[in-house]
């Protein structure tokens, strides 16, 4: 899924530092990778906690969408594979949870800023998943826009997050695939299923170009870049997917709802038209169609399988507490033998 | 008429039951899917699902294909009747909390157990090698069930008493589990090494002792209700296009 930092203006940070008189600019400059043990800047740290544990929480809050569809999905191995794809995304939430842990913050502090509000999580999430053919977008568009946004992170200079992403990249690839095979099958379905398919990319393609996030002109990433974090921009990105997603579409037989795409030789690009901001900024600042439906079903998780954890916790203190009297029991036992003979 | 058999030595009428209960199992645990306690918890009852699904998908399969026709895994699980289905009571049954969830799957992991080990002895390659392989499914879930048992009977008051009160819960379902096993197999045998397993758990959670309820759950039909509903949402996509291909 989307590492969703994309989508929000950065924080102010310091002004950039000449690569030769900085000898941690001088590290990423050589592509070494900076470790969890290395030095590093106060900031570069923050950044990417914000980054990664925004990453976690679009995977663990992007399990929703597409989860209350596994029980009704339309043939057993539609279910198999969607099932088997939703607990890919628990997985990935996992990895980036740890990942993030190895820069001195913890998942319980993570999630809360999550379930407060702090934190954010990818906006795609925050569209409905009203018909079967919307899990079929969601693995061809919005995990493609994904991959397109991460397989350069698998070269970001830190080298968990870098390590992480190579593994889930390989996942997502699965997923894409899953994804346009369920669309190609809609294409090649009954008149009904076609529609399907048509409505729901009427709805997806726009939400998922704005999943590359604001206008380069208005992101500056300057920094991100810098540190080897941000390889390519937001319009770079969208730019390659829309390359890439166009002749997909038009080999499914897809109409694309945008009356002014259209190739441009000159460039050796698609252009597109323009994007509805508005939109975007309403989404990512709450009010999105779903935005309040999943941070409350996260947070009624987790309140609910509070005593769960609580019971987990409880019981394995007095395990300890038993092994150690155990332990003791047979210290004394030991000792007053030695002291008999 | 000799009867059908599947996988080299299965009663059709057993096979379906065994996939009826793997799949009613697993769409009850896929109902928790991004609704768990921790992501870890999601994780592993999906892996439980993923399991009895693949198990159900070989169990029709093999039942489709010795009926031949337009027989299809699909057609047997998204277009009989709610009457037509052959599983046990319990594996339709509403999930309820996660000490009632676990408690299930720690009574079905269990019996599984029992069954696919029987299985794995017969004479038919087809069919011990997937008992082989289901019997190694069904002892990992029973290892996860079991130790959320004993955290919760050895756990918190609230766990305790949540654990307990599951206990009752499923108290009129799991009986159907003792009455119920496999040819060829030895009922008594398979009763006692169900009542050992679930006994000795129960034991090391602190718990009051298993004991062997009086009625089975299929005498009451309690679940016929959970088990329509239950239908009505995993079959509502695939009936409304009937002539569709996914």
């Amino acid at each position: 899924m989307n590492a969703s930092t994309s989508e929000s203006r950065p924080a102010a940070t310091a002004a950039p530092t000449a690569v030769g008189t900085d000898p941690f600019l001088e590290r990423i400059a050589n592509d070494e990778k900076i470790e969890p043990q290395d030095d590093m800047p106060e900031s570069y740290r923050k950044h990417l906690v914000r980054q990664i544990s925004q990453h976690a929480h679009s995977e663990i809050v992007g399990m929703l969408p597409e989860g209350g569809w596994i029980t009704r999905a339309p043939s057993l191995k539609r279910k198999e594979v969607l099932l088997a794809k939703v607990q890919d995304e628990g997985g990935h939430g996992l990895y980036l949870y740890a990942a993030a842990e190895t820069l001195g913050v913890n998942r319980a502090d993570l999630i809360d800023a999550l379930h407060s509000g702090r934190a954010k999580y990818s906006s795609i999430f925050n569209y409905a998943t009203d018909t079967w053919a919307d899990i079929g977008m969601i693995g061809w568009l919005v995990d493609g826009a994904a991959i397109m946004n991460q397989v350069p992170l698998c070269r970001c200079s830190y080298g968990p997050y870098a390590r992480a992403m190579i593994r889930i990249c390989k996942e997502e690839s699965f997923h894409q695939r899953q994804g346009f095979d369920i669309v190609h099958n809609l294409m090649r379905g009954t008149p009904e299923q076609k529609q399907m398919a048509q409505d729901s990319f009427d709805r997806w393609w726009w939400p998922t170009l704005m999943m590359f996030g604001p206008h380069d002109s208005d992101s500056v990433h300057t920094q991100a870049s810098e540190w080897g974090i941000k390889r390519l921009s937001n319009d770079e990105l969208r730019q390659r997917f829309v390359d890439v997603t166009v002749p997909q579409a038009s080999f499914l037989g897809l109409t694309i709802p945008d009356p002014a795409l259209r190739w441009n030789a000159e460039r050796g690009h698609y252009d597109f038209g323009a994007l509805d901001w508005d939109e975007f900024w309403r989404v990512v600042k709450g009010d999105g169609p779903c935005n309040e439906a999943r941070l409350s079903a996260r947070v009624k998780a987790f309140n609910d399988g509070a005593w769960v954890r609580e019971a987990a916790v409880t019981h394995a203190r007095k395990r300890s507490a038993r092994a150690a009297n155990q332990s003791d029991v047979r210290g004394a036992t030991s000792s007053q033998s030695r002291a008999a003979a | 008429m000799a009867e059908t058999l599947v996988l080299g030595g299965l009663p059709e009428a057993e096979a379906l039951m065994l996939a009826d209960t793997c799949l009613l199992w697993a769409h009850r645990l896929s109902e928790w899917c991004g609704h768990g306690p921790a992501i870890e918890e999601d994780i592993a009852l999906t892996n439980t699902a993923l399991d009895a699904i693949g198990q159900a998908r070989t169990l029709y399969q093999a039942v489709a294909a010795t009926r031949g026709g337009e027989s299809t895994e699909d057609r047997l699980a998204y277009f009989r009747e709610p009457d037509e289905f052959r599983n046990l009571q319990i594996a339709a049954a509403e999930s309820g909390d996660y000490a009632q969830t676990v408690l299930r799957s720690l009574y079905l992991s269990a019996w599984f157990t029992g069954v696919w080990e029987s299985l794995a002895q017969h004479d038919s390659p087809e069919l011990r090698s997937f008992a082989i392989e289901s019997a190694k499914c069904a002892r990992m879930s029973f290892r996860h069930a079991a130790d959320w048992v004993i955290r919760f009977g050895d756990g918190t008051d609230e766990s305790r008493k949540r654990i307990e009160s599951a206990v009752q819960a499923l108290e009129p379902l799991v009986g159907e589990l003792f009455l119920t096993s496999v040819t060829p197999g030895d009922a008594a045998q398979h009763q006692s090494a169900l009542m050992e397993r679930i006994r000795s758990c129960f034991s090391e959670a602190t718990l009051s002792p298993f004991v062997l309820p009086t009625t089975d759950g299929s005498a009451r039909g309690s679940t016929g209700r959970e088990r329509a509903e239950l239908l009505a949402d995993m079959q509502s996509l695939a009936r409304a296009h009937p002539e569709a291909r996914w």
